[in-house]
């Protein structure tokens, strides 16, 4: 019986086919034979740590992130496709509903246990039971869970409520737990157990007993100094470099905790930390200068393209209190002439020194490839603006000079951004000029951020309806790649980050046509149909302008001359780019000592 | 004593109060910012607010607060998950050991240059440490950080030495001895305390200076002199204990100091200090650090001057305390 037993397991374990990670030469500018082994990186971090435990991590970047693989998906940042990771194989149903994984056989914990299907399965359900863990909202979708079965030893399937394109991100962002520490501790489950699972591994844990999957463990960390993180070896077993060498190259990482910015660009500048991310053009001129002056042998990707963010300005539709207004910011050709007072190309120069990228629709200027073609339709154009008032009645102009309608009605708003962002208020000051030449008065109001957001988005029904201001300024960044074209939270009509229309119904019907084609897009699998369904959405946006796009800032990374194994030009852009080791993957990247 | 004790207690809950009022009164709270996270629901921040407990009324939130509080508990951190106390006693420590050097170093140095220009008033070095205590006043700390920084990077980068510049250790030390350690760390606090510590220095030094001027010049001065008592003797023994009475009883307002830190020097130069804390939970209205804190800066301000009464009436016999 011992023996039949022992036949068995020796087959399955000779199915299991080795089959490493093997990192694309083509994500790093070094040939893999070039690459040498060894020394730390020194980095610089903004704020302290506050947990080692996966689950209670809250703030970016957490210790649990800068130590952990990642999950079974990852991306090939040149064709934007998602290929197995910790997957060696994965299958999709036919409803692609189900998605079935085989695990690959050389996954280890770096205290040398397997990293298996029940590493996975345990995750998942702590996730689902813990409200406040990050992937809690991932475990379900409209409130019908997201399910999940053991296949086998390295076999898993997931099964989600609906078939939609986030599914693949939503895959990529689920990583393991190991089952021997956080599934023993979840016992049954239950309130019982999500308590013993946020109860492990607190800051004051000692890091040899952390049980990490990526290429670097916690050896030591000492608050509001630095942490220091060493390299984890059993992470080199499944990740192997095109050449076929154990990976990551590096020794080990250092990150200093700098909170000021000042300060962060001092430690740089005095050759103490090895990558840093100049964030305005005052601090990469610094380090410009230095480099140019002989003094700091450091390599600079200026303008490395845009950051994932975009400012944008939009009328309230909601305000019964001001018919006049209302109809008027409701009108799509009052929003278009208002679109034409924007001088996105002043702004850029004016505000960012050149440093950023006019935008158009609701897909990042970073992902250039789906930004539809010909979006700039309603760009600078005063003359225009001005032949647009008039055709809407505005032809008679007062004593001071604003244009007032056969009513009596001046043309006069207030534009409100947060008092803590300086770009978005020169943006609106710049607005409010241009807008004055052809006799539109723009009134300038700064707010604290927390103050703005209360008055666009109220909390009852009946202030919704009538909301306190006529025009803001506000942005938004983040959002996932697979399908840029944006959220639902901004296209539905009352969504939480509508600016425009709060009410909880469509008012013009555009809204409802690009509401429905965003529904389409996430359900479309294939990229170039997803592409076309989002250049149809953006020529809705573009004709009625319901929010008015204005920019995205550049992102710049500087780092020492020495660390060397960055992503080639092509992928070294801010998507690409992660916000701690800029454009390069920390495990493809060595010292030149 | 027990009066005074006494006292403590209305003005202590006022300024909690008060305190607790301008917290909650500033436009949302600590999840405001996570609702523009397109991937945070509505339903989600409400699940928050309920763990949070910042769905209750404020009153509610107060009484929760001051019990807890009382009993020593000074509540969670929202943005660290914590308790305050966990997060906030590495930081008063590491804000301790810049007050300290730097306390030692303006009452060392600011003392002796003060004395020096009362005994020799209106002499060429006098005046030269006038003018650079006047810049000492003038120039706002931070801002003398920034220059001082510049500086030490400019050194850094034309000669190569390893200059502490800003954080609180140096990384290039693998596993350091507790004694090196602590060396690393003093080089690392020389700076911002120096920098800290300028300020204070003009200020005590034209204090002391002035004290011994006016008490050089009183009658039972010239007695003693007309005595022939030695030089040094009135100098140190009868002046300079005179005119450091108002110096001693200052001592008790350094206590709150222990704990409000080195305030912006913190920041400039990446000390892992208190302000660098309160400032970031002002930031995300993270409401009971920033309240525990400053009320416990408010206990040790009632007590630091309670201290300098009772130091000031040990050093001073005319004043008795009843």
């Amino acid at each position: 019986m011992k023996k039949a037993l022992f036949v068995a397991l020796a087959l399955a374990a000779g199915s299991a086919v080795a089959a490493p990670y093997v990192h694309p030469a083509n994500q790093s500018v070094s040939k893999a034979t070039d690459a040498k082994t060894g020394g730390t990186l020194r980095l610089t971090v903004a704020g302290d740590f506050d947990t080692f435990n996966p689950l209670v991590a809250q703030g970016r970047p957490n210790i649990p992130e800068l130590t952990d693989a990642g999950g079974l998906f990852t991306v090939d940042p040149y064709t934007y496709e998602y290929e197995g990771y910790m997957a060696q194989s994965f299958t999709q149903s036919p409803d692609k509903r189900t998605f079935t994984f085989t695990l690959r056989p050389e996954l280890r914990w770096s205290d040398g246990q397997a990293i298996t299907a029940d590493d996975f399965i345990s995750a998942f359900k702590i996730y689902a039971a813990d409200e406040e863990s990050n992937l809690y909202s991932y475990m379900s979708d409209n409130g019908k869970p997201v399910t999940f079965r053991k296949l086998g030893d390295r076999q898993l399937s997931i099964t989600f409520p609906r078939a939609t394109v986030q599914n693949l991100e939503t895959i990529s962002y689920l990583s393991p737990l190991p089952d021997h520490i956080f599934g023993r501790a979840f016992g049954n489950g239950g309130a019982a157990g999500v308590k013993a699972v946020r109860a492990l591994w607190e800051i004051n844990t000692d890091p040899s007993k952390l049980v990490v999957s990526g290429p670097f463990k916690v050896a030591s960390y000492r608050r509001g100094e630095r942490l220091t993180l060493t390299k984890n070896p059993q992470f080199g077993a499944w990740n192997k470099d095109s050449a076929g060498k154990a990976l990551p190259y590096l020794d080990g990482l250092q990150y200093a905790v700098v909170k000021d910015q000042n300060a962060q660009l001092a430690t740089f500048l005095a050759g103490n930390s090895d990558l840093h991310a100049p964030t305005n053009r005052d601090q990469l001129a610094q380090i410009v200068a230095a480099k140019n002056g002989g003094k700091l042998n450091v390599e600079v990707l200026a303008n490395a393209g845009p950051a994932a963010a975009v400012d944008f300005l939009y009328f309230n539709w909601n305000k019964s209190s001001s018919p006049f207004k209302q109809t008027l910011f409701r009108n799509p050709r009052f929003r278009q002439a208002m679109s034409q007072l924007v001088n996105r190309e002043q702004i850029i120069d004016q505000v960012l020194g050149g440093l950023g990228v006019a935008a158009y629709t609701s897909v990042y200027p970073l992902y250039s490839e789906w930004v539809a073609p010909n979006v700039d339709k309603y760009k600078f154009n005063p003359a225009a603006a001005a032949k647009t008032l008039d055709a809407l009645g505005f032809t008679r102009r007062g004593a001071d000079g604003i244009r007032v309608d056969s009513k009596g009605n001046r043309l006069s708003f207030t534009l409100n951004t947060n008092s803590e962002n300086t770009r978005r208020q020169q943006i609106a000051r710049i607005f409010a000029d241009e807008a004055k030449k052809i006799g539109v008065e723009v009134k300038t109001s700064f707010v604290p951020f927390n103050q703005l957001l209360e008055v666009v988005y109220p909390e009852s029904d009946a202030a919704k309806l009538n909301r306190q201001f006529d025009a803001a300024i506000t942005g938004l960044g983040g959002g996932g790649f697979i399908n840029p074209v944006g959220v639902a939270s901004v296209f539905e009509c009352g969504g939480d980050l509508n600016g425009y229309n709060q009410s909880s119904r469509c008012i013009a019907p555009w809204e409802t046509q690009q509401l429905n084609l965003f529904y389409k897009s996430t359900a479309e699998f294939d990229q170039a149909k997803r592409r076309a369904i989002a250049n149809q959405i953006q020529r809705l946006q573009v004709e009625n302008q319901g929010l008015i796009y204005i920019l995205s800032q550049n992102s710049h990374y500087a780092w020492d001359s020495k660390v060397q194994g960055e992503y080639p030009k092509k992928i070294a852009t801010p998507l690409w780019a992660s916000s701690y080791f800029g454009t390069r993957n920390i495990a493809l990247t060595w010292l030149n000592r | 004593m027990i009066r005074r004790l006494l006292q403590l207690i209305p003005t202590f809950l006022i300024s909690t109060v008060v305190l607790f009022a301008i917290v909650q009164a500033a436009p949302g709270d600590f999840l405001t910012q996570l609702s523009q996270n397109p991937r945070i629901t509505a339903e989600r921040l409400d699940q928050l607010r309920s763990i949070y407990r910042l769905d209750q009324p404020v009153i509610v939130q107060y009484w929760t607060w001051l019990t807890n509080f009382l009993q020593g508990n000074l509540g969670e951190s929202f943005a660290a998950n914590q308790p305050v106390w966990e997060l906030a006693a590495p930081r008063l420590w590491n804000s301790l050991i810049l007050v300290l050097i730097s306390t030692v170093l303006a009452y060392g140095l600011g003392i002796a240059i003060g004395v020096y220009g009362a005994l020799r008033p209106y002499s060429l070095a006098d005046r030269l440490i006038s003018v650079f205590a006047y810049f000492g006043l003038g120039i706002p700390s931070f801002f003398f950080g920034l220059l001082v920084i510049f500086g030490m990077v400019t050194l850094k980068q034309n000669t190569g030495w390893d200059v502490p510049i800003v954080g609180k250790s140096s990384g290039a030390l693998q596993d350091p001895s507790p004694l090196r350690y602590a060396w690393d760390v003093f080089l690392y606090a020389l700076a911002p305390s120096i920098v800290l510590a300028l300020r204070s220095i003009a200020g005590e030094s034209r204090f002391i200076r002035g004290q011994m001027l006016e008490v050089m010049g009183q009658d039972y001065i010239r007695t003693a002199r007309a005595k022939g008592l030695g030089a040094n003797k009135i100098t140190y023994k009868h002046a300079f204990r005179n005119a450091s009475l108002p110096l001693v009883a200052s001592l008790g307002g350094l206590l709150p100091a222990l704990i409000g830190g080195a305030g912006f020097i913190e920041v400039v130069f990446a000390w892992p200090g208190v302000t660098p804390l309160l400032l970031d939970s002002l930031a995300t209205q993270d409401l009971y650090v920033v309240i525990s804190i400053t009320a416990l800066s408010t206990v040790l301000y009632i007590v630091g001057n309670m201290v300098s009464d009772i130091l000031l009436a040990a050093v001073d016999p005319r004043i008795r305390f009843s």
